[in-house]
């Protein structure tokens, strides 16, 4: 950063403001206060540690308060606005249907003090002490990340651990379950993969996948170059009627087709998933690739006509090419979409030996009402981690796919 | 208005490499058109938008109307931006993109209309205010980006090579528009271009930059007539100046001084033996390529630039001249320009 | 352009490129999905509606040949209009998905703008934040179904550890109406923000970099280049984004399924689920039909709706 002289361009009052020392004030002494009791009455365990990692919160703040740190004025108020939005979930869905009215009267009022304190935190004076700068400090940047990624990914954790623990420690209701109270067993896994035909269905359904992203590729690649290209005006209409049978859901189609393919005979194969996925994916796979290829300057394919190429010839040689980003952004949604699927696979296949990974885990890893928990997630991982790697891996390409086909098409 | 001034500004962006930005210092004057000229990657829209609060400097100092201003944001510097693609917002109409300056900076309500009519007639785009920027020219994208610009008074305005994206005929007569829009509202203008014609045409002074350090700071005269190295030397002037090594040194010359023998009045000059290999008729002048013949300069290539009233036959060789005082002289190793001196020329 | 002249004669039917639209070729090359959609897609889809008005039942035989004959007119619809699930059934689609929009748009945005400029470990996070959205639906449901158990569930016992909750009177997410509907729309929830973030952080990095930094020397602050600038231009991703969301919790059976199937008492009943009981488990197709007939109704407005939003917005 510059090794300049500090500014003092606009006369900014270095002033603390009376309310900020006195909030500041007061969560000290709400810290001091909560220290006092735990030690008082020898609160341990973990309620113990999440009353002094408490403490210490207020005591930051108060400190950040009191020198002018935008990011504790910031994360002050965030935590506010946290408290009102679980004062009014807890309201409505709580105190409200049971009746608790007088924690209800204590919900608003609490939401009303949490209110009166972001206003305050956001009035000029307060502002202007807080020398206006950037509303998003690293800090807070940091910290809604964070937050975010731990509840998203907190289950998935939670799912790696429950994969190694024995049963008794997963069933002991006052064990931490986010460690290994008793030493990990490599039991669930063994169950998963001799008792159940968990193998057979990874291989079902990366059969299925490949198969259906092949045939999706065939039908939706050449359909959304001759909407993009060749049938102009037409290609506009048709391409919005296609975008809107993507609109028609399996829900729906499930129970006419259901009986499409018991008279198929397909009924109990993979085969009439293989028939039926593409009826998922081939839409938006299309409206995708129009977009895509409309993107494409018609002068590479007329430069290649030029060149001797027919104008199909043009359409393999060059445009495919050209677009393997659209196309790789296709291959993934489609195989991600067959993995996922979980009505058709529920709807047209019982035996266990046929069945996809999406619906063979829920139904054979649940013997009537119990649960093979242990196995049941160490599938889900199994299942899941792959893709989500992959996923990753191309996820720049994806959005760079995605851009050109929704945002531009 | 205000007068910006850097000192010793430095932006690298990468560690141990050159930076875009090597401590330039300099001094606006109160209502000038500066224009900061230099090829791709010299670092002179860095230098804008250092100037401007988009990036922030390694090092160094940025000060506007006297005070430092490395620590404030855009909004605090009242320096107004045009953008080489005007960045106009393109949600909005025309007003609204004229008003949005003022709703931002908290400007009374009330007054608002009449500065957006005040900016809108200024630049002559009040029948175009309930239109959408897709729906505009190039050309008028560019007035309405300036007077979004101009609505806010600043203090500053700051151009990042506004003209380069308007097709040819049409960059004729925005530039004109720029010149008299800038002798009317008189704020003190800094003007990014790689187009030496616009800098000299436009620029009170003209501020060279190559690789991140300033080559020259001056008027275009002394840019054009006087220059520091031979970057700028070559930069300016098209077609670019000759310069040929001879006795440890370079000497360069002008192709417009460069003429037939007879027509280079001066008692003091140079004379050389020109075998023309090329000839262009422009209409209104030629320009010739070929190269010296005889003495130390043999085989050097050359060109000239010359008005009508010769004509020229490729193959022949003919008799030129530069007149000595034409004649500048630079160091081989620095590049930097030296005294004239007395050559020996044969 | 001489295009037409030099091309080679073409293959078989594909005409060589004398006009710039080749009529034949593209028809050749559309009418394979075409003719996919048409089967697979259009005609279960009368079937459907066809369902919807007869007495289809799981094991007897419809005589397709005489299909007039199964015509009940508008039988099934009386009587799943009067059936109480129906209604709840209704309502909580609505509800559900209108709820889990509203709280996927605005975390989807807060995310989309922290994961909008690069720093060390982004892949990484993003790795993390992507998980909810690629594991199959069914597997994150289960998971889910443990930690909102209402004994061993992982929740409980953080709020016990933190002294909100009492230990001895836990709650029932799954068990207790309010609660159920909450895990409910959050399951959907957080599956649906990986899938928004990434569509959003797509429509952010469409937007030219010059038009915030317009917008900062204009003195717009955070919060007003955000809502006043960036949003709207985002408009028609943002459309998109709410479109693909609404359809898939709209009709989506697999996460209350699994979770709640439809309990308690129905208060987490869909229709998706609904149609899923009554047609496949009850062997009544008919009523099935007739329940998810109610889907196009709600997608075909929310459609049109995006359709429009995402055509007017700008992009220029």
């Amino acid at each position: 950063m510059a090794t300049a002289a500090k500014l003092s361009a606009t006369t900014i009052s270095a002033k603390r403001p009376l309310g900020i020392t006195a909030i500041s004030a007061l969560l000290l002494a709400a810290a001091a206060a909560l220290l006092g009791l735990t030690l008082v009455h020898h609160v341990g365990g973990l309620t113990g540690i999440f009353r002094l990692v408490a403490v210490l919160v207020m005591v930051l703040i108060a400190l950040g308060l009191w020198k002018l740190h935008n990011a504790a004025r910031t994360f002050l108020f965030f935590l506010c606005a946290a408290d009102i939005i679980g004062c009014l979930l807890a309201l409505f869905l709580y105190a409200l249907r049971q009746k608790h009215y007088q924690m209800a009267v204590f919900l608003v009022a609490q939401m009303c003090i949490s209110a009166a304190f972001m206003w305050y935190l956001r009035s000029e004076s307060v502002r202007r002490a807080f020398a206006n700068l950037n509303p998003w400090p690293t800090t807070v940047k940091m910290l809604v990340l964070t937050v975010f990624t731990v509840l998203l990914a907190f289950p998935f954790y939670w799912m790696v651990i429950a994969t190694f623990k024995q049963n008794i420690d997963l069933y002991g209701m006052e064990n931490n379950p986010f460690i290994f109270n008793l030493p990990p067993t490599l039991d669930n896994l063994r169950l998963l993969f001799t008792q159940t035909r968990f193998l057979r269905w990874l291989e079902n359904t990366a059969l299925v996948g490949g198969i259906v992203v092949i045939i999706t590729l065939l039908l939706a690649v050449p359909a959304a170059y001759a909407l993009a290209r060749l049938t102009g005006r037409w290609g506009e209409r048709l391409g919005i009627g296609i975008f809107l049978t993507y609109l028609v859901p399996p829900t729906l189609l499930f129970i006419p087709l259901s009986r499409v393919v018991a008279s198929l005979g397909l009924q109990d194969t993979i085969w009439s998933l293989v028939l039926v996925y593409p009826s998922v994916t081939v839409p938006f796979s299309i409206w995708l690739m129009m977009g895509f290829f409309k993107s494409i300057p018609r002068e590479l394919e007329d430069a290649a006509m030029v060149d001797g190429l027919t104008r199909f010839g043009a359409f393999i040689r060059m445009v495919v090419p050209i677009s393997l980003s659209g196309i790789l952004t296709v291959v993934i949604f489609t195989f991600t979409l067959v993995t996922q699927e979980y009505v058709y696979a529920l709807t047209f296949i019982s035996p266990e030996s046929q069945q996809m990974v999406g619906v063979g885990i829920p139904i054979f890893l649940v013997r009537g009402d119990v649960y093979f928990w242990g196995s049941l997630m160490a599938a889900c991982l199994i299942a899941s981690l792959p893709i989500a790697f992959i996923y990753n891996l191309f996820l720049d390409r994806f959005i760079a796919g995605f851009t050109v086909g929704a945002v531009k098409g | 208005m205000a007068v910006v001034e850097t000192r010793k500004l430095t932006k690298v962006f990468k560690e141990g490499e050159l930076g875009a930005v090597n401590e330039v210092d300099l001094e606006t004057r109160e209502g000038e058109f500066l224009v900061f000229l230099g090829p791709s990657g010299s670092g002179k829209t860095t230098l804008l938008r250092m100037i401007a609060g988009l990036e922030s400097p390694t090092a160094g100092e940025i000060l506007i109307g006297g005070k430092v201003v490395n620590d404030l944001t855009p909004r605090e510097r009242r320096i107004a931006m045009v953008f080489q693609s005007y960045a106009l917002y393109p949600h909005l109409t025309v007003y609204n993109n004229i008003v949005f300056p003022l709703k931002a900076q908290k400007v009374p309500k009330h007054l608002h209309k009449e500065k957006v009519e005040w900016a809108s007639s200024l630049l002559g785009i009040g029948g175009l205010l309930q239109r959408k920027p897709r729906e505009l020219s190039g050309g008028e994208r560019q007035r309405v980006a300036l007077a979004r610009a101009i609505v806010r008074e600043p203090a500053v305005f700051l151009l990042d090579e506004p003209l380069s994206n308007l097709d040819a005929k049409l960059r004729l007569s925005a530039r004109e528009e720029l010149e008299r829009f800038h002798r009317r509202v008189g704020t003190t203008t800094i003007y990014v271009t790689h187009d030496q014609v616009e800098a000299m045409a436009m620029g009170d002074r003209v501020m060279v930059l190559n690789k991140g350090i300033v080559r020259q700071l001056g008027t275009p005269k002394e840019v054009y007539d006087d220059p520091a190295d031979t970057f700028v030397a070559t930069f300016l002037g098209s077609p670019p100046m000759n310069l040929m090594e001879m006795d440890g040194m370079i000497v360069g010359f002008r192709p417009e001084h460069f003429r037939v023998a007879e027509d280079v009045k001066d008692s003091a000059k140079v004379t050389f033996k020109f075998r023309v290999e090329n000839v262009e008729y422009l209409g209104a002048e030629f320009i010739l390529a070929g190269f010296l013949e005889g003495g130390k300069m043999d085989g050097k290539k050359v060109i000239a630039r010359l008005l009508l009233g010769h004509s020229f036959e490729i193959g022949t060789t003919y008799d030129f001249a530069v007149a000595e005082r034409h004649l500048k002289f630079f160091d081989r190793t620095t590049e930097k320009k030296i005294t004239a001196r007395n050559m020996a020329w044969q | 352009m001489a295009v037409g002249a030099v091309a080679k004669p073409g293959k078989g039917k594909f005409k060589s490129a004398g006009a710039a639209k080749s009529p034949l070729l593209g028809i050749a090359m559309f009418s394979p999905a075409l003719l996919y959609i048409v089967l697979l897609i259009g005609l279960p889809f009368l079937l459907a509606i066809f369902y919807a008005f007869s007495d289809a039942r799981i094991g007897t035989e419809m005589d397709l040949a005489h299909f007039w004959r199964h015509l009940v007119g508008l039988d099934n619809f009386r009587s799943i209009l009067q059936s109480p699930s129906f209604r709840v059934a209704l309502k909580n689609s609505i509800i559900f998905t209108v709820s889990a929009q509203i709280i996927v748009m605005v975390c989807a945005n807060i995310l989309s703008i922290a994961l909008e400029k690069p720093f060390r470990g982004r892949g990484f996070v993003r790795f993390l934040i992507l998980l909810p959205w690629v594991a199959p639906v069914s597997l994150g449901t289960i998971g889910w179904k443990w930690i909102l158990d209402s004994i061993y569930s992982v929740i409980t016992w953080a709020l016990v550890v933190l002294g909100f909750v009492n230990k001895y009177s836990p709650p029932m997410w799954l068990g207790q109406e309010g609660l159920a509907i909450t895990s409910v729309i959050l399951v959907h929830c957080w599956r649906l923000i990986p899938f928004s973030t990434v569509i959003l952080l797509a429509g952010r990095s469409a937007i030219p970099k010059e038009i915030p930094e317009a917008a900062a020397i204009d003195g717009a602050g955070f919060w007003r280049t955000l809502f006043q600038i960036n949003l709207p231009i985002m408009t028609p991703i943002l459309g998109v984004a709410v479109l693909f969301g609404t359809i898939f919790t709209f009709t989506d059976l697999a996460v209350v399924n699994l979770l709640t199937n439809g309990g308690p008492y129905d208060s987490t009943q869909t229709l998706p689920n609904l149609a899923f009981t009554q047609g496949i488990q009850g062997s009544d197709l008919a009523a099935g039909a007739a329940i998810s007939v109610f889907l196009v109704p709600v997608l075909v407005v929310i459609a049109y709706f995006m359709l429009r939003v995402a055509n007017r917005a700008e992009v220029v």
